[in-house]
């Protein structure tokens, strides 16, 4: 009988940890392109990482968490291996983004701000990419996806189902 | 220092630069209010309630944050200011919630001070709700973040005062909140506990959880905590003949505005119900309520009779360093003049001794050489054979303070990992005992690269022909062996500690309960010596006395080979001054240690104890035989405050008055002497004992007239010379640090900035490293060794009986590495029994980070009487103290 075994959240090894760390001067001024590194490589800060990242720079890990909940850009939580963003900016919505939305949401089975429970896929909007001329527009990972209508979305998504 | 002046509303005044606007103001007389200011901490410009007006520039600044300058036109109270100043209140007060009548900080909070005296009532503005759960998971801090003004003082006082750091501000606009990481409740945080951000709290976001709603206290005494050895003053504040919390206080204090969480939560003791109130007499075995009259009668009555039928030597005394100076003073007199015996000790003496030895050799005095907020100004601490952070959390902090903010390089000694160890510049891990051989191993380096300090040795330390000697037999590479430290960490540290302008060395029990702690004590001399590290403020050495009158115990003579001031029982003149005094002359030979009177009372050469505030069954090495030796004694007094493994076993029990109901003084690990003064009355029929040795001096035939202790503060300047400007009347005023030659002089709190006391030189010793006689084998594979424990304290009998410290912790535990529980199938949680060559204990195993192998750690102080059962008596080979540091284990499943 197959064992089932939950899909593990990413993480990050103490090994790969001080070979992030090891790449930064130990200096104060290090920590939000460090932790800019260690998101990178698993996707959101994770507890231990607060840590050695604290200890590394002399810091209080209280100072880190603070760093990190200031700014957006950090994450405390598991996200998905690939981050999927839709524009609710308003070129957007005038194109229907909001339908885009709500497909992605069906076709993902998660709300905006969540994560599949496979850890593939995360979900987020943004209020503007930039890119109105292509609206409406999603982005995944780092690639654009312009001129999106409901029937690109699949196609899109199937693209990252594997990785 | 340049001096600017300014026009403040209208009139000119002066200040020195760099001072800002609100400290100039202040010094001025003018009042502006503030509610995220506090002097103990940097400037943080957050609640913008010091606004002030700057007419030049018709701006609004923060007062407590702008540094005054040439031609600044500043007022405080100008209509524009006034307004503002409302505003920013009234916005506070929109999101904070209008909870006041149920709100423990009461009338003593500064937001609802503040709204009254701008005669802010209801205000018109939408109220912001905010919701967030009430944290009380812990037992000793409440929070409630929705009455938080982002002040940002508890963060600072975490950060800046404690160097704890367990919170700070996270999130973004009105999410932002002071914050463990992850938001964790406080007990899984790494908070202490010491509630300096609850002193600081200006509202009632953060209250003490035992305090809630019963009132704050009335009145207010400054004392002194009976804790540790740092001697932080405190404030008991009382209602109603009760102490209902203690504050810091700050004034004149080694401590400001910060404690530990023994010193701020732990003195809930004071009115535990088990306290003695009623003397008692033992008859067949059981004890009886008895008078103070006839419980002190037969004391003299049985004490006078042994002494006719077996001499006075058949006598010992206990003194106790939970006793005033005053009281440890009395009971050397009562040893020495009533009954006429030498035969005083105390368990201070146990861990002491190697220190007045040692020190009084090297450098003349048997103390600290500076104070503790010197370490601040030092270099480079090296710290060794200590764990300051649980022992003494106040020169922890100091040593986190001078590492983190002033760029100093902590070189730590210590085999197990602990909060210290982030703050090391240079962690070295010696194999337990050995570190002797680390310090002889420095100073072998420095010497061979020449990097001693030539001027300070040949102007004032005799010698150096010694401390060569002992340097040659310590290659590097041979210390390296010996400790397991790697040699080129034992070089880099070497030379990091002979390149410091200023480096001072602490050390702990860790030194001082080793049979070979006089040797390592000489060693630690010889190092600060030979790199000129005496005699200035930032150096020396730092022995960390651990008790809060330790030294003052020792100070007053409870010590079988010292008179009063260390002068020695075999100088002739020290006993003829004293004869004077007393009226009775001191007798001649040194009397027995503590150890030496129990192996004596096991023999019969000791046949009555009388026994002041000692634990000997809990604190001594060996318990099972202490208490067979102390079951044979004919006659055995103890005054406790608590019923004691060592108050069951004796013939009259007396009740006595813990460190709050009565007056005196404290000597702390800085030779600094501060005024403890009786804030309640002692429960029950219980009385100070200085009431009772006087009581029992005179039942013996000694006068001893004193009316309060202030009188016999005037005879200890008699028969002290270090004491000798002592006074209470100076005490009112100021802290004395000794010596204190006459009324004139200031004190010394640093030693040594002139001359040595002996022959205006100091001594480089011979030091021997002695292999521990505790070695393990294939039997008894583990080496055990003690430790302190932040909330726990001595033998237990008081923090034990406090309330909070208890729910914290309850119980003992062995803290084990994992590869060794793994090795020995022992899990988290599971109950193990040690078994050592002298004795065992059961107690839950707790698998811990850091520790090396093979080495296990129990924290005394919970089940002291059982720890210390597994150690043998082996002495200390100079000053004839047990080892109770490490022993040889097994460790076996239950």
């Amino acid at each position: 009988m197959p064992v089932q075994t939950a899909p593990e959240a990413p993480g990050i090894s103490q090994q790969a940890l001080r070979e992030i760390i090891a790449g930064f001067p130990r200096d104060q001024s290090s920590l939000i392109p460090l932790l800019q590194q260690v998101q990178e490589e698993c996707g959101y800060i994770p507890r231990d990482a607060v840590d050695s990242v604290a200890g590394a720079l002399g810091l209080f890990p209280s100072q880190v968490f603070g760093v990190i909940t200031f700014y957006s850009q950090f994450y405390t939580a598991p996200r998905g291996r690939n981050v999927v963003r839709v524009c609710r900016g308003t070129a957007c919505h005038v194109r229907g983004g909001k339908k885009i939305l709500q497909l992605i949401q069906n076709e993902l089975g998660i709300q905006d701000g969540e994560t599949t429970a496979d850890f593939r896929f995360s979900l987020e909007t943004v209020a503007c990419l930039g890119a109105c001329a292509l609206s409406p527009v999603m982005v995944v990972n780092h690639s654009y996806y312009g001129k999106m209508n409901p029937k690109k979305i699949a196609a899109v998504l199937s693209q990252y189902a594997s990785r | 220092m340049e001096t600017i002046t300014i026009v403040l509303n209208g009139k000119e005044i002066s200040g020195r630069s760099g001072m800002t606007i609100l400290e100039l103001a202040r010094e001025a007389g003018v009042e502006i209010p503030t509610l995220c200011h506090s002097p103990h901490v940097a400037p943080f410009g957050a609640c913008r309630v010091c606004l002030v007006e700057d007419e030049a520039r018709h701006a609004l600044v923060a007062s407590c944050v702008t540094p005054i300058a040439p031609g600044m036109t500043i007022r405080t109270d100008s209509p524009l200011v006034l307004e503002t100043r409302r505003t920013v209140v009234e916005l506070l007060l929109s999101s904070h919630p209008e909870a006041c009548v149920l709100c423990d900080k009461g009338n003593a909070c500064a937001l609802r001070a503040l709204a009254a005296d701008l005669g802010i009532g209801d205000i018109d503005m939408d109220r912001i709700r905010r919701f967030s759960e009430i944290e009380t998971a812990n037992a000793f801090i409440e929070r409630d973040l929705t009455k938080c003004i982002m002040c940002g003082l508890c963060v600072r006082a975490c950060q800046e005062i404690q160097v704890i750091g367990a919170i700070d501000f996270a999130g973004r606009g009105f999410n932002a909140r002071p914050a463990t990481p992850f938001d964790m409740p406080l007990d899984k945080a790494a908070c202490e506990y010491c509630g300096t951000c609850v002193t600081l709290c200006p509202v009632g976001a953060l209250s003490e959880k035992t305090r809630q709603y019963r009132g704050t206290g009335l009145e207010q005494t400054p004392t002194v905590c009976s804790f540790c050895g740092s001697g932080c003053s405190i404030m008991l504040q009382t209602r109603d003949n009760r102490v209902m919390s203690v504050e810091p206080n700050e004034e004149n204090s080694v401590n400001g505005a910060s404690l530990c969480v023994r010193g701020h939560y732990g003195h809930d003791y004071i009115h535990n119900p088990e306290r003695l109130t009623v003397p008692l007499i033992k008859e067949n075995g059981s004890f009886k309520q008895a008078s103070w009259d006839a419980a002190l009668d037969l004391i003299a009555h049985r004490l006078t009779q042994i002494r006719e039928q077996s001499g006075p030597d058949s006598i010992a005394v206990f003194g106790s360093f939970r006793c005033t100076n005053e009281e440890n003073y009395l009971i050397q007199k009562f040893a020495r003049a009533a009954v006429g015996t030498n035969n005083v000790s105390s368990s201070a003496r146990m861990s002491t001794s190697p220190n007045i030895v040692g020190l009084t050799k090297a450098f003349g005095y048997p103390g600290a050489t500076g104070t503790i907020a010197d370490i601040e100004k030092s270099g480079v601490i090296l710290c060794l054979g200590a764990n300051p952070h649980e022992s003494h959390p106040l020169i922890a902090q100091k040593i986190k303070r001078a590492a983190r903010f002033h760029g100093a390089k902590l070189l730590l000694a210590d085999p197990r990992q602990s909060r210290m160890t982030p703050f090391a510049h240079l962690w070295l891990r010696p194999a337990p005992g050995t570190d002797i051989a680390l310090v002889n191993a420095m100073l072998r380096v420095i010497m061979d690269e020449n990097l001693y300090d030539k001027d300070f040795v040949r102007e004032r330390v005799d010698g150096l022909d010694k401390l060569l000697e002992c340097a040659r037999r310590y290659p590097p590479a041979y210390a390296a062996k010996v400790t397991g430290i790697p040699e080129e960490q034992i070089l880099e540290a070497a030379r990091i500690f002979a390149g410091a302008d200023a480096a001072c060395i602490i050390y702990g029990s860790g030194i001082t309960h080793y049979p070979n702690a006089t040797y390592s004590v000489l060693a630690i001399a010889n190092l600060a010596m030979a790199t000129g590290n005496i005699g200035r403020p930032g150096v020396g050495v730092y022995p960390l006395v651990k008790e809060n009158n330790g030294q003052g115990a020792c100070d007053m003579g409870v010590l079988p080979d010292y008179l009063p001031g260390y002068r020695k029982v075999s100088d002739p003149e020290a006993r003829a001054d004293l004869e004077k005094l007393w009226g009775v002359a001191p007798p001649a030979g040194d009397g027995l240690t503590g150890v030496e009177i129990i192996s004596q009372a096991a023999a019969g050469g000791i046949r009555a104890i009388m026994n002041v505030g000692a634990n000997p069954v809990a604190v001594f090495a060996d318990s099972t035989t202490m208490k067979k030796a102390l079951e044979s004694l004919d006659f055995f007094v103890a005054l406790d405050i608590f019923p004691t493994p060592t108050t069951n076993l004796a013939h009259v029990v007396l009740p006595v008055a813990c460190f709050a109901e009565k007056d005196g003084t404290f000597t702390s690990a800085e030779r600094r002497i501060q005024r403890v003064r009786k804030a309640v009355d002692p429960p029950g029929q219980s009385r100070a004992e200085w009431q009772v040795l006087s009581d029992l001096c005179r039942r013996m035939g000694l006068p001893a007239e004193y009316k309060s202790p202030a009188d016999i503060m005037a005879e200890i300047a008699r028969a002290a010379p270090i004491y000798a400007g002592v006074s209470y009347a100076r005490l009112e005023r100021q802290t004395l640090h000794w010596p204190c030659e006459n009324a004139d002089h200031a004190g010394s709190p640093v030693l040594y900035e002139h001359a040595f006391p002996h022959r205006d030189r100091a001594q480089f010793m011979k030091v021997e490293y002695l292999v521990p006689d505790e070695e393990t084998d294939m039997n008894f594979p583990f080496s055990l060794i003690t430790r302190s424990h932040l909330y726990h304290f001595g033998s237990g009998a008081r923090t034990m009986h406090s309330k909070q410290l208890k729910e914290m912790f309850p119980e003992c535990f062995l803290e084990i590495g994992a590869e060794d529980a793994e090795g020995l199938a022992v899990a988290d949680g599971q109950r193990v029994k040690i078994v050592s060559r002298a004795g065992s204990m059961e107690l839950p195993a707790r698998i811990t980070p850091g520790l090396p192998r093979s080495v296990v750690f129990v924290p005394v102080s919970m089940s002291a009487a059982e720890v210390n059962s597994l150690f043998s008596t082996q002495l200390d080979v100079v000053t004839r103290t047990p080892n109770r540091k490490m022993c040889a284990v097994q460790i076996e499943r239950m």
